[in-house]
C-alpha cells in the first residue's frame, strides 16, 4: 500500500491524469473511511473533537507511511489532493442532507455506520463549494488556499509551508478569498 | 468565452486594487487609490468597496473550517441543564447538581426520595443507547450491569437501580466524593511507591472482587477510579459493567486527544482481535494505570493513535521509562507483566499483583523469561533480515563523515577522565553520521556520568530511532547499545552482564579494552569491587599499554586497601601519560591517587590536586577540575579549616549545578558534611547535609540522595544532636530504596545503622533486629567477614541487653570472624560480655589479644581509641584501675564532656580516684545530659547517664540522691526491656537502700536481682559480680 502510494503520487506529479485519478480514489476512499467513523462516533468532550488536520495526517500516514524517501513536492501534492478529498466528502454529505430535507426526512448518512446525523446548513456548503470553483479561475492559488484553510483546517503557516510561498503571501489570498467568497454567497 | 474571460480579468483588476487599498495607511488615501485605479470604472470600484466593507464584517463564512461547521451542529451534547430539577424513576431520584460528563453521559448528584439518602445519577447518552439497542448487545449489557450491581465490595461503586426503559434512560448508582484518580495525578503529580501501595491493592481488590463476580469492566482508567473522601482517600472503581466491547469498536482509531487517552488503556489484543475483553484485559489496563501512577505519564506516547497501536505492538519488554523514573524492581516487573502483549505473561488475577508487591525482589522466573523474550525479539530480527535477503548481516557499520575518528577519540577521552570533551565529540559524531548507534550510545552513558540524564535519555532515544533507521545493527553496535541502555537506567546487573558478554565477542582488541573497562565501572558503580577487580587484572595483564585500565586497576586497589600496589600502577600510568604528553590522562592518574589512596600525606595530595587544576586550565576539562575543588574542600575540612572548606564548597556547587552535574555537587556537600561530622562541628554538618539531601532529591539522583540522607541521619542521631525521630524519618526513604533497588552489597552496611536507630525505640525493637538478620544473611552471602563481625557485634549487643547467653553464642561466632577480618577492637566487647556472665578466664584471653594487637598498631588516633576502649571495657570490671585516668583524659574524640557519658565503665571505674568537686561537676552534667536524652525520647541514653549518675551520688555519699536516681534509671531499662542494665542498675539500688537502711526494700531488689540474674542467664549469684576487689585478685599478674 505504501509504496503503491508513493509510486502513485510521483507519477501523477508527473503529470499522468490516469495516476492522478487513482491517487485521488486511494486518498478519496480512505479520508471517506475515517470521516465516515469520526462522524458516527459521539464526542467525548469538546477537547477531543476530531481536528481534520488530524484526520487528513492520518491518512497520510496510512497511505504513504512515514517513508522519508517521498519528497515535500510529493507531500504537497498529497495533501492538495487531500483537501480536494475531504471537499467532495462534505459537499456530497451536505447535498445528500440537503435532499433529505427537501424531502422531509432523516437523513441516514450513509457511511461506515447508520448513524442520525443533524445538520443546520447543509445548503451553504454546497454554495461554498460553487463559489470556490468560480474563485479557482480568478486565482487558483487563492482556491488552494481555501481548499487547506477551510476544508483541512491549516493554519496561515501550515498553508505557506505546504505551498512553499511565505505566509504574507498566504495572509493576503486568504484576506482576498474569504472576502471574495462572503460576496460570491450574498449575491450569487 | 469572452464573456467569461472578461469577467476572470475583472474580477482579477479588482484583486490587485483591494490589495493595494487595504495597504492604505488612512481612509482617505484608501480613497485615493480607488479613484486613482478603478479610472472611472464604476462597476470595478463597487466591487471593491463591496469587498472592503466585507473585511469589516467578524465572521465570514469560511473563517470557521467546513469540518466546525459540522461539528459545531453534529457534534454538539444536549446540555446537562436541560435535565436539571427533573426528578426521573417516577419522581424517586429528584437530580440536584451536574457533576461530571463521561463517555456515556452525564452524571447527576441527586436524592432518592424513597430512602431519603444521596445518589449519584448516570443519564445515559443516546447514541450510546441507540449503539444498545442492537441484537444481543442488550441483552448481554442487561445481564452485565444486574451482576454488576450484585457487587458489594468497598473498592466498587455499587449500582442501584437500572432504568433502561425510561426517557431518557439512567441508572443510579452510589454517590461517592472526590477526585479521581485521573485528577489527582495530573494535581500532585506521580506517586511514591509507598503511597501508591495502598491505593493499589485497594485498586486490585476491588477489580478482584469483580472479576469474581464474573464482570469485566473493559473501561478500566484513573478517570473511572475515585478517591473516595468518605473512606479516607480510598480508591472506588466506577461504572463497573457499563462498557461494551461495542463502545470500544466505536472509538476511533484516527481521533486525537481524548480517545488516544482512552485507547492508551484498552490491551492490544482487543484492538487487534475485538472481543468482549477478559480479566486479563482488565490487568492490562490496570498496568496501564500502575505506569501512570509512578511516572504521571502513560507508557505508550503518540501523536496519533495508529502510532499508538504501532508502537505498543512493538514494545512490550523493558520499559525504560520506569527505570529512569528510579520506579523499584518490584514495581517495574509488575508493570511490565500487567502490560505484555501476550495475555499469558499477564498476572492471572488483580490479586496476585498485590500478592507480588509486598514481596520484595523481581522473581528469576520473570528475569528468566525477559532474557529468553529478548532471545526470542533477536532471533525474530534475524529472520526479518533472512526474508529480506540481508547479505549485510554481520558486517560492521562504516560510519560516515568521519564519524568512527571522532567515536575513537571520544572512547579515549572517556576512558582518560574527560567527559566532557567526550561528549563534544560525540555530538559531533552523531551530527556527522545521526545513524551511527555507538555514538548515541556512548553519548548517553556520558551524560549520565555527567549527570546530565535528560540528554543521556534523549541520545538514548537517538539510538532506538537511529537503530529504527538502520533496520538492523550488527553484533557489536547492538551489544553495546544494550549494555548501554542498561547502564544509563541503572540497571547495573543486566549492564556488566551485557558489557561482560560484549567484551568477550569482540576480536578487535581497542572495542575489547572498552567493553571491559565499561563493565569494570559498572561493576564498581554496583559496588561490586571483587568482581571489578578481576576484570580489570586480566585486562591490565593482557593490554599492558591500556592506561586507562592501569588508573582503573589502581582506584579498585585502592578500595581494596591494596594501597601499595595502587600506588605503583598509578605511578606507571602517571610516567606514561606524561610521557605522551596526555594531560587529561595524567589528570585521571592524579585524581585517583589524590582522592582514594590513603597516603595520609595531606601535602602531597595538595600538589597533586594543585597539578590537576593547573592541568585543567590548560585542557579546559572543568569534570577534572571540579573533582580536584571537591577533594581540596574534603582536605580543608579535615584539617579544620571549615570557613575556608564551607566557602570553597559553596562556589564549587554553584560551578557544578551551572554545568548541570547536581549529583556530583550533591555528593561532595555530602562529603563536606560528613568530615564536618568528623571534625566534630555538628550543627553545620547537619546544615550541609540537609542542603546535600535536597540538592540530590533536586537532582533526582535516588543514589545519592540516600547515601546523604544515611549520613544525615547518622549526624542527627549523634549523641550530640539526639534527634532521633528526625533521623529515622530521614533514613527511612534511603533504607527503602536500598532494599527495593535490591542494593545486596550495600545494605548489610546501611541496615545495621538503621537498626541503631530503630533499637531506641522498644516498639520497633523487634524490627531493629530482623534488619541486622537480614544484613548478616547478605554479608554471609557476600563473603564480606567485616560486616559480619559488625552486625554479629550489633546482634549480640541487644541480646546483652536481655539475654546474656544467647549473647555469647552470638559471640562465639564474631571473635573468629573478627580474627580473619582483622578486627581486633571486637574483643573488647566480646570480653565484656563474658566478663557479665563470670567467664573471667575467656575475658581475660581476649583481653590479652586485643591488647597484643592495640601495641602492633602504629601509632595514632586509631590507636588511641582502640586502646581507649580497652581500657573502658576493662574498668567496667574494674581491671587495671591505675590507668583509668589517665586514659579517660587522652582518650580521642573522647575528650568531649558529653562523650565521656559514653565511657562509663572508666567513669565507674575512675570514681573512687576522683576529687569531689570533679565528681560534683561530672554528676551535674550526667544529669543535664539524661533529661536532654529523655526529651529526644532515648530512653536508653537516659538510662545509661542516669545510671552512672547513680553511682557518682552513691560515691559522693548522698544516698536518697542515688536511690532516687537509680530507680529512674530502673524504669527506662524495664520500659526498654533491657534486663541486665537493670540488673546492673537495681544493685546500685540496693546499695543505696542499704545505706539508708531500708533494709526490707532492699532484700526485695536483691530477690529481683537474683531472679533477673537466674533469667538473662547470668550463672554465678549476683554477690560476685561487681566485687571489683576479687576481680582485681583474679586478673593481677
Amino acid at each position: 500500500m505504501v509504496e503503491d502510494i508513493t509510486k502513485l503520487l510521483q507519477l501523477s506529479e508527473e503529470g499522468s491524469r490516469d495516476h492522478h485519478t487513482a491517487l485521488y480514489e486511494s486518498v478519496y476512499s480512505e479520508l471517506r473511511r475515517i470521516a465516515g467513523r469520526v462522524m458516527s462516533a459521539q464526542p467525548q468532550r469538546d477537547d477531543g473533537i476530531l481536528q481534520p488536520t488530524a484526520l487528513v495526517n492520518e491518512a497520510y500516514l496510512r497511505l504513504v507511511g512515514s517513508h522519508d524517501a517521498i519528497s515535500w513536492q510529493s507531500r504537497a501534492h498529497f495533501y492538495n489532493v487531500a483537501a480536494l478529498c475531504m471537499r467532495r466528502i462534505l459537499v456530497d454529505a451536505a447535498r445528500s442532507r440537503h435532499r433529505a430535507k427537501r424531502e422531509g426526512g432523516l437523513l441516514k448518512v450513509d457511511l461506515d455506520h447508520s448513524m442520525a446525523v443533524p445538520w443546520e446548513h447543509p445548503d451553504e456548503l454546497i454554495a461554498i463549494d460553487s463559489a470556490i470553483e468560480k474563485l479557482s479561475e480568478v486565482d487558483a492559488r487563492c482556491a488552494e488556499v481555501v481548499n487547506l484553510r477551510f476544508f483541512l483546517g491549516f493554519s496561515i503557516d501550515e498553508t505557506a509551508d505546504l505551498l512553499k510561498v511565505s505566509t504574507k503571501t498566504v495572509k493576503r489570498d486568504w484576506e482576498f478569498a474569504r472576502v471574495w467568497l462572503e460576496d460570491q454567497l450574498q449575491s450569487p | 468565452m469572452p464573456e467569461e474571460q472578461d469577467h476572470i480579468r475583472h474580477w482579477r483588476r479588482a484583486r490587485e486594487i483591494f490589495e493595494l487599498a487595504t495597504d492604505a495607511a488612512t481612509p482617505d488615501e484608501q480613497q485615493a487609490i480607488l479613484i486613482e485605479h478603478c479610472n472611472g470604472n464604476s462597476s470595478l470600484r463597487a466591487d471593491v468597496e463591496r469587498l472592503l466593507g466585507l473585511q469589516q464584517k467578524p465572521e465570514l463564512a469560511v473563517d470557521q473550517p467546513a469540518f466546525g461547521m459540522v461539528r459545531s451542529s453534529l457534534l454538539t451534547p444536549a446540555s446537562p441543564e436541560a435535565f436539571l430539577k427533573q426528578a426521573l424513576g417516577k419522581g424517586r431520584y429528584q437530580l440536584i447538581r451536574h457533576i461530571a460528563s463521561g463517555g456515556m453521559g452525564d452524571v447527576f448528584a441527586a436524592i432518592d426520595l424513597k430512602s431519603g439518602g444521596p445518589v449519584a445519577v448516570k443519564i445515559l447518552r443516546q447514541h450510546w443507547l441507540v449503539a444498545r439497542e442492537q441484537d444481543n448487545v442488550r441483552a448481554r449489557f442487561e445481564r452485565e450491569a444486574a451482576s454488576a450491581a450484585k457487587i458489594d465490595h468497598p473498592n466498587v461503586c455499587r449500582v442501584l437501580d437500572i432504568h433502561l426503559e425510561s426517557e431518557p434512560a439512567f441508572c443510579v448508582m452510589e454517590l461517592l466524593e472526590g477526585p479521581t484518580l485521573a485528577e489527582h495525578l495530573a494535581a500532585d503529580g506521580p506517586l511514591m511507591p509507598v503511597d501508591a501501595l495502598p491505593m493499589v491493592t485497594g485498586i486490585c481488590a476491588g477489580l478482584q472482587a469483580a472479576h469474581d463476580a464474573g464482570v469485566i469492566h473493559r473501561d478500566l482508567k484513573p478517570g473511572n477510579i475515585i478517591l473516595s473522601k468518605d473512606r479516607s482517600g480510598e480508591p472506588v472503581i466506577i461504572d463497573f459493567g457499563l462498557a461494551t466491547a461495542l463502545d470500544r469498536d466505536q472509538r476511533d482509531l484516527t481521533k486525537t486527544g481524548d480517545v488516544i487517552g482512552t485507547l492508551a488503556y484498552i490491551a492490544p489484543e482487543l484492538l487487534e482481535q475485538g472481543g468482549g475483553g477478559t480479566p486479563s484485559s482488565d490487568i492490562y489496563s490496570l498496568g496501564v494505570i500502575l505506569f501512570e501512577m509512578l511516572t504521571g505519564a502513560k507508557p505508550h506516547t503518540a501523536v496519533s493513535p495508529l502510532r499508538l497501536v504501532m508502537q505498543r505492538a512493538r514494545s512490550s519488554g523493558a520499559l525504560p521509562a520506569l527505570r529512569t523514573a528510579g520506579v523499584p524492581p518490584v514495581w517495574r516487573e509488575v508493570v511490565e507483566r500487567c502490560l505484555s502483549a501476550d495475555p499469558q505473561r499477564r498476572f492471572s488475577s488483580a490479586g496476585q499483583v498485590t500478592e507480588r508487591l509486598n514481596t520484595r525482589r523481581p522473581s528469576w522466573q520473570f528475569q528468566l523469561a525477559r532474557r529468553r523474550c529478548r532471545v526470542a525479539v533477536a532471533a525474530a530480527g534475524l529472520l526479518a533480515v533472512a526474508a529480506i535477503g540481508g547479505s549485510v548481516w554481520n558486517r560492521e557499520y562504516s560510519p560516515s563523515n568521519g564519524a568512527a575518528a571522532l567515536y575513537r577519540s571520544a572512547q579515549n577521552a572517556a576512558a582518560a577522565g574527560a567527559p566532557f570533551r567526550a561528549t563534544e565529540l560525540l555530538e559531533q559524531a552523531v551530527q556527522r553520521d545521526p545513524d551511527y548507534v555507538s555514538a548515541h550510545s556512548l553519548l548517553a552513558v556520558e551524560y549520565a556520568e555527567l549527570d546530565q540524564l535528560d540528554k543521556a535519555r534523549e541520545q538514548m532515544l537517538g539510538a532506538s530511532l537511529a537503530r529504527e533507521r538502520r533496520w538492523r545493527l550488527g553484533p557489536i553496535e547492538r551489544q553495546l547499545q544494550e549494555a548501554s541502555r542498561a547502564e544509563v537506567v541503572h540497571d547495573l546487573k543486566l549492564a556488566a552482564e551485557l558489557y561482560g558478554k560484549a567484551a568477550e565477542s569482540f576480536s578487535d582488541p581497542a572495542t575489547r579494552s572498552f567493553a571491559t573497562l565499561s563493565q569494570v565501572r559498572v561493576l564498581e558503580r554496583a559496588a561490586r569491587t571483587g568482581d571489578a577487580l578481576r576484570v580489570v587484572e586480566r585486562l591490565v595483564k593482557r593490554q599492558p599499554s591500556d592506561l586507562a585500565a592501569k588508573v582503573r586497576y589502581g582506584r579498585l586497589l585502592c578500595r581494596r586497601r591494596r594501597f601499595d600496589e595502587a600506588a605503583t600502577q598509578l605511578e606507571a600510568a602517571r610516567q606514561a601519560y606524561v610521557a605522551a604528553g596526555d594531560l587529561e590522562g595524567e589528570s585521571a592518574a592524579l585524581l585517583v591517587r589524590a582522592t582514594i589512596l590513603r597516603r595520609g600525606d595531606s601535602a602531597s595530595d595538595r600538589r597533586d590536586l594543585g597539578r590537576i587544576r593547573e592541568l585543567a586550565a590548560k585542557t579546559g576539562n572543568q569534570y577534572q577540575d571540579l573533582r580536584a575543588t571537591f577533594r581540596l574542600v574534603m582536605i580543608e575540612a579535615q584539617a579544620s579549616h571549615v570557613d575556608e572548606a564551607i566557602k570553597m564548597v559553596t562556589d564549587s556547587v554553584a560551578r557544578a549545578r551551572a554545568l548541570g552535574m547536581n549529583s556530583l555537587a550533591a555528593s561532595a556537600l555530602g562529603d563536606l558534611g560528613y568530615a564536618l561530622y568528623i571534625g566534630q562541628r555538628f550543627e553545620e554538618s547537619r546544615t550541609i547535609l540537609q542542603q546535600a539531601v535536597d540538592l540530590a532529591v533536586r537532582s533526582r539522583n535516588p543514589a545519592t540522595e540516600a547515601s546523604n540522607r544515611m549520613r544525615l541521619a547518622e549526624v542527627l542521631s549523634s549523641q550530640q544532636l539526639r534527634r532521633r525521630d528526625e533521623a529515622v524519618r530521614i533514613m527511612e526513604p534511603a533504607i527503602k530504596w536500598y532494599r527495593d533497588a535490591g542494593y545486596d552489597d550495600i545494605l548489610p552496611i546501611v541496615l545495621p545503622k538503621w537498626a541503631g536507630l530503630l533499637s531506641a525505640d522498644p516498639a520497633r525493637l523487634q524490627e531493629s533486629e530482623q534488619a541486622l538478620v537480614e544484613a548478616l544473611r547478605l554479608a554471609q552471602r557476600n563473603g564480606e567477614a567485616g560486616l559480619q563481625v559488625l552486625v554479629l557485634q550489633r546482634l549480640s549487643g541487644i541480646a546483652e541487653e536481655h539475654d546474656l547467653r544467647k549473647s555469647i553464642a552470638y559471640w562465639d561466632r564474631t571473635v573468629p570472624l573478627a580474627k580473619l577480618a582483622g578486627i581486633p577492637a571486637v574483643y573488647t566487647t566480646a570480653a565484656r560480655a563474658h566478663s557479665r556472665i563470670g567467664d573471667f578466664v575467656r575475658a581475660r584471653e581476649l583481653f590479652d589479644q586485643v591488647e597484643s594487637a592495640a601495641k602492633a598498631m602504629p601509632a595514632g588516633v586509631g590507636r588511641q581509641i582502640l586502646e581507649a576502649q580497652i581500657l573502658n571495657e576493662q574498668a567496667f570490671f574494674g581491671y587495671r584501675l591505675g590507668s583509668c585516668v589517665p586514659a579517660l583524659r587522652t582518650a580521642p574524640p573522647y575528650d568531649s564532656p558529653s562523650s565521656k557519658a559514653s565511657f562509663t565503665g572508666l567513669i565507674n571505674a575512675c570514681l573512687p580516684a576522683m576529687p569531689r568537686s570533679v565528681l560534683e561537676r561530672d554528676l551535674r552534667e550526667l544529669h543535664s545530659l539524661a533529661k536532654a536524652s529523655e526529651l529526644a525520647t532515648d530512653r536508653f541514653w537516659a538510662g545509661i547517664l542516669l545510671a552512672t549518675a547513680a553511682q557518682v551520688s552513691l560515691r559522693l555519699g548522698d544516698f536518697s540522691a542515688a536511690m532516687k536516681t537509680a530507680e529512674q534509671a530502673n524504669n527506662h531499662f524495664v520500659a526498654l526491656g533491657y534486663s541486665v542494665r537493670q540488673m546492673e542498675v537495681e544493685l546500685v539500688l540496693r546499695k543505696a537502700l542499704r545505706k539508708l537502711g531500708k533494709r526490707q526494700r532492699a532484700d526485695e531488689v536483691e530477690a529481683q536481682v537474683l531472679q533477673l540474674a537466674r533469667q538473662v542467664g547470668f550463672p554465678e549469684p549476683v554477690r560476685s559480680f561487681g566485687g571489683r576487689r576479687d576481680l582485681q585478685r583474679l586478673w593481677a599478674d
